[in-house]
């Protein structure tokens, strides 16, 4: 398993090091998902899709098209404002269950006991990911809008 | 009747505001797809309750543990809070603010009566020697029931901060949706217990 962890890692760090040009149908795909642009834009799709089966990007590829047909005008997109809280709501949850994991476990070391065997790491991580989860709830995220004339400058993600 | 059409009118709001607008309709949606995960937890729990409910090893048994007047007492307030969370949501379709926020505090009281019976209940079956440990039936008894019981203090802690918000930034668009995903949560809880009382109480009794 170290070995194969080895392989995975050696694979991250090669392909972190190319270029961001995979092209954006490599392999000549049947589905929606492959007529974006590679990277795709934030806000994925610029009007949602008219799809008239399965396979609809097939479809449109035996009728010579590449585009999608728009189910929607151009209009501006709403989007969700980027967020810290999800994840300091899992990485809480995290602490908390190895506090819990480890809430009986005889330490050597005095201090890891003392936090450990009292509950504190668990609580710790349950009081953060509450705390997080009341943040996003009492500050409600209206998110903003990209326009239309956003949208052709080009791509963020 | 003629009050309410003023009020309604007043508000400017639709009759659903919790589905007025995409993301509260989405909501709504995401919250049946955490229920479902909800019912798979509480499932797994259910079936491990059910295959150790007969392990008591030299603990006591379910019929000389339960006490089925306190069990229905808590029962009783719980779905009677139930109903309670309902008026609060038709209190929101009617877009009366007041009658909202009180229904919520009527189900929360109802829900801290529950819990208290709760406590109450564990910390006399851990003087007659029910403890954590005790049996295989004992930590799946406290791991279902405490789990439920957790979802009962989740949830007033929840609907106590809507009461809050409710009453700082009023009935709105945005602020409907969590009413209503909050109140699903509620009588998802509810309907847990009813198994509860049916898994573990009553056949319990019978052995």
């Amino acid at each position: 398993m170290g070995f194969a962890m080895l392989v995975l890692v050696i694979n991250m760090i090669i392909t972190f090091r190319k270029p961001k040009d995979a092209p954006a149908d490599p392999w000549d795909g049947r589905t929606l998902e492959w007529s974006m642009s590679s990277p795709a834009p934030e806000y994925n799709f610029k009007q949602i899709p008219l799809v008239r089966g399965i396979d609809e990007l097939f479809r449109l590829k035996m009728e010579g098209r590449r585009e999608p047909v728009p189910a929607e005008p151009v209009g501006p997109i709403h989007m969700p404002s980027p967020s810290i809280l999800p994840f300091l709501m899992a990485l809480g949850l995290f602490i908390a269950g190895f506090g819990f994991m480890y809430a009986d476990y005889e330490f050597a070391n005095g201090v890891l006991a003392a936090l450990f065997n009292n509950y504190i790491v668990a609580g710790a991580g349950l009081a953060l990911t509450l705390a997080c989860m009341f943040l996003r709830s009492v500050f409600d995220d209206p998110g903003y809008h990209i326009e239309p004339d956003e949208l052709e400058k080009g791509v963020h993600a | 009747m003629a009050a309410h059409a003023h009020h309604a009118a007043e508000t400017g709001l639709p009759a659903e505001p919790e589905r007025a607008t995409a993301e509260g309709r989405n909501k709504i949606l995401g919250f049946w797809l955490f229920l479902g995960g909800e019912t798979v937890l509480f499932g797994c729990l259910f079936a491990t309750f059910i295959g150790l409910r007969h392990n008591i090893g030299n603990g006591p048994s379910p019929s000389e543990l339960f006490d089925l007047r306190l069990v229905a007492l808590a029962t009783f307030f719980l779905l009677t809070s139930s109903l309670t969370s309902v008026f609060a949501v038709q209190a929101m379709h009617r877009h009366q603010l007041r009658q909202l926020i009180g229904w919520f505090g009527v189900t929360v009281l109802l829900g801290l009566g529950f819990l208290i019976l709760e406590i109450y209940e564990f910390v006399h079956y851990v003087h007659e020697g029910h403890t954590f440990t005790t049996s295989a039936f004992s930590s799946a008894f406290y791991t279902l029931v405490g789990f439920h019981g957790g979802h009962v203090l989740f949830g007033i802690l929840w609907i106590s901060l809507l009461m809050a918000q409710f009453a700082v930034k009023g009935l709105t668009t945005v602020t409907a949706p969590k009413a209503y995903v909050a109140a699903l949560y509620w009588h998802f809880v509810d309907l847990v217990w009813v198994f509860i009382f049916t898994i573990v109480y009553l056949m319990g009794m019978v052995g």
